[in-house]
């Protein structure tokens, strides 16, 4: 049986899945969170975002 | 984004409605704007960068920011609601066209001139449909942090290539290749609101002992902004100080009396650069090879020893052992001894064998031996090289320390002679320069300072963080706001290394791009590149002393004129890669190529002799490609070259109508034969663009 060789991860990948589950999630979060206003000039609410975010996240 | 098209309505000189086509044909993609300086070129810049980012995208050489209707009409206008200015642009995005349109009324001017109204509409199956959030979605197709790589003046852009602006390197790279995301959102999570706050919630919570290390923390990373902020401010200052010394090398140059030594001088500093240069590279090669091999120089002593033991026991005839193990087993074997003697087991002769064998060394130790003899060889071998090299190398590095000091010797009589003349301005314009320069040694020796503070600052920050995460707190919401505080710092360790390596990753990706665009441009002997450190540099290989050494590649030092060329060269690399970033491994999701424009104002400026060259590679630079350009810095090379590409797609020209012509400027323009008149005399001050007729 023949399998496709598997893509070798970046280093970006390896240290992204070294870190905690419970980190990753977090650090997935606020990417999505911060994705949405990056380009922004305005960003008051960001910060208060990120911070419920951990505070959700990290009981 | 790929340009269509701009319309300027009243916008500063451009009265009326004024309006530029762009070419948009691969083939044919440069539009060409031709424009004797103080005719318009910077406005026009301008015009589209206010279209785009509104006030806060004006370039920096753009005077009086806060008056941009035409003046003329603006003086004697009746009504202030009804006379405005305004920008147009149509460009295509993603398979979409859009047309912009940024105008602000002479009414909204005198109150507000930052507050011009915005709209962007997109063209779908025939129809107009307006868009939401105008600005936020223009920040989405062009980032302002990217705009400055696209449309930007081309006698201003060399100082992407300074060592020390490799952080802007950086920022560019992060900038243009989407890894923005991850910069901003580190920068995020150590703000005041997130860390800060959980630091306080920490602080409020825990024992005593823990909230003055807390205290203390806060207080070291309080210094380290402060001397953050005072490097910038030092920086800052020599670059200041740099400028005043180059004004006053102008104005040394222009001065008759002090021309012919200013211009040794200059000479003899382009020398120092050089030899400098070359020295520190000499310098690193000195410390790499003590680094590597310089342990060997100590090593006489082992090898004179080892070499007498080996000697004494080959005399003794111990080594190599004349008889081993498995030939001695071989003859048990086989019960006949090397002499033909029967051996059979249990008599004398076999027994006697049989001693032997106890005592014999086996093949290991004949192994050794050769083993042993490498070694000695070797290490005598490497340790006479180290000596050799370590001789050359320093005989090498005094040298240039010679040619270093007679240059400076030389510099400093040219000072002795200039600041000794009669001539009240070449004097006093020498101590100006003596006093500048000492300042700068003094700023450069206050950075050196402020280096040790950093650095012992953020050894306490390190010291202290450990003694926090030691004390385990016993209050749970002491204990969360730990935990908190913990994920902060680990989110942020875990984004800095994904940006460090993503970032690593794409260098030698640039790199290739770099040294393809380079090639084209200037000669053989030198490529550009990203050092490890992000600084972009050009390298070359120079010979040794002797025929036949291993060249060496060094440094070298850049001309206001490569700085230019490498700076461009760093941008196309990076247009190139944004327009394929879907290709290139990342672990941010959504990244898509796209293409983009590139607007320069006067780009061939301070190119000297690589003009014919950028100018014939120039059409590569981007998809599109919209140049400003004076007759001064076109006529020639630049237009010889760009007319043998073929890719000029369209042309414009401004002319000028005014009670008097700018200093220096012609009447007429004269364009690969074609003669139109460029100024008018006229009461009224006014800017008209204009097609060149095919």
């Amino acid at each position: 049986m023949s399998s496709e060789p598997a893509t070798p991860q970046t280093r970006a990948k390896q240290i992204f899945s070294k870190a905690s589950p419970e980190h990753q999630a977090l650090i997935r979060d606020i990417l999505r969170e911060e994705r949405e206003v990056l380009n922004m000039k305005r960003r008051a609410d960001i910060h208060t975002r990120l911070y419920e975010h951990v505070r959700r996240l990290i009981k | 984004m790929i340009l269509e098209r701009i319309a300027l309505d009243n916008f500063r000189q451009f009265k009326g409605r004024q309006e530029i086509i762009f070419s948009e044909i691969r083939d044919r993609n440069v539009t060409l704007i031709h424009a004797e300086n103080g005719f318009g070129k910077t406005t026009l810049l301008n015009a589209l960068l206010w279209a785009l980012y509104g006030a806060d995208g004006f370039t920096e050489d753009f005077e009086k920011p806060d008056s941009l209707i035409h003046e003329g009409l603006a003086h004697h206008a009746k009504d202030r609601t009804r006379l405005s200015a305004s920008v147009e642009l149509t460009f295509n995005h993603d398979s979409d066209r859009y047309i912009l349109t940024r105008e602000l009324t002479l009414a909204e001017q005198l109150n507000d001139p930052k507050r011009a109204r915005l709209s962007l509409q997109v063209m779908r199956d025939g129809q107009t449909i307006p868009l939401d959030n105008p600005q936020r979605r223009i920040q989405a197709i062009v980032p302002d942090g990217i705009s400055k790589f696209l449309f930007f003046n081309g006698e201003r852009i060399d100082h992407l290539a300074m060592e020390k602006n490799s952080s802007e390197v950086t920022a560019a790279i992060h900038q243009m290749l989407g890894l923005k995301l991850l910069r901003t959102t580190i920068e995020d999570l150590q703000h005041n609101n997130v860390r800060g706050k959980f630091l306080r919630e920490l602080k409020e919570n825990t024992s005593d002992e823990k909230r003055d290390l807390l205290a203390a923390l806060e207080s070291s990373e309080g210094k380290v902004r402060d001397i953050e902020e005072a490097r910038k401010q030092a920086d800052a200052n020599i670059e200041a100080i740099k400028k005043e010394i180059a004004g006053i090398d102008a104005k040394l140059d222009a001065n008759r009396e002090a021309h012919e030594l200013q211009a040794k001088r200059v000479r003899l500093l382009d020398e120092l650069k050089e030899f400098g240069a070359k020295r520190d590279d000499v310098v690193r090669r000195l410390s790499k090879l003590v680094a590597e091999d310089g342990y060997t120089l100590f090593t006489g002593d082992l090898v004179r020893r080892g070499t007498e033991i080996m000697r004494d026991l080959r005399d003794r005839n111990m080594i190599p052992a004349p008889v081993i193990d498995s030939y001695l087993q071989e003859l048990l074997d086989s019960g006949l001894c090397i002499c033909d003697r029967h051996l059979p087991p249990g008599s004398e002769e076999y027994e006697a064998v049989k001693k032997r064998l106890s005592a014999a060394p086996n093949q290991d130790f004949n192994n050794a031996v050769s083993a042993i003899d490498h070694a000695i060889g070797l290490l005598q071998g490497v340790s006479q090289q180290t000596r050799d090299q370590l001789r050359q190398l320093n005989t090498e590095r005094l040298e240039l320390q010679n040619e270093i000091r007679n240059r400076e010797e030389e510099e400093a009589e040219i000072h002795q002679i200039l600041g000794g003349k009669a001539d009240e301005e070449v004097q006093s314009l020498e101590a100006a320069r003596k006093r500048h320069l000492l300042e700068k040694e003094a700023q450069h020796a206050k950075l050196g300072g402020l280096d040790r503070d950093l650095e012992s600052e953020k050894e306490t920050i390190e010291r202290l963080t450990t003694q926090i995460k030691a004390i385990s707190d016993q209050e749970e919401n002491a204990a969360r706001a730990q935990r908190r505080v913990d994920a902060v710092e680990e989110c942020t360790r875990v984004m800095q290394a994904i940006l460090e390596a993503e970032t690593e990753e794409l260098r030698p990706i640039l790199n290739d791009e770099i040294d393809t665009h380079f090639r084209k441009i200037i000669d053989r002997e030198y490529w550009a590149e990203l050092s490890p450190s992000y600084a972009l540099r050009i390298r070359k290989r120079v010979p040794g002393l002797e025929e036949g050494e291993v060249v060496a590649e060094i440094d070298v030092a850049l001309s206001t004129g490569q700085r230019q060329v490498t700076s461009l060269v760093f941008i196309a690399s990076l247009l190139s890669l944004a327009r394929r970033r879907s290709e290139i491994p990342t672990i941010l999701k959504g990244l898509s190529g796209s293409e983009y424009p590139l607007v320069t104002d006067s780009p061939f400026g301070q190119l000297s002799i690589f003009r014919w060259g950028v100018a014939k590679w120039v059409p590569d630079l981007a998809p599109q490609v919209v140049l400003l350009v004076s007759p001064k810095q076109f006529d020639g090379d630049v237009a010889d070259a760009l007319r043998e590409t073929g890719r000029i797609g369209r042309r414009y020209y401004l002319a000028y109508h005014g009670p008097s012509m700018p200093d220096r400027a012609q009447p007429q323009l004269v364009v690969d034969g074609q003669t139109v008149q460029q100024y008018f005399q006229s009461n009224e001050e006014f800017t008209q663009i204009r097609e060149f007729e095919s």
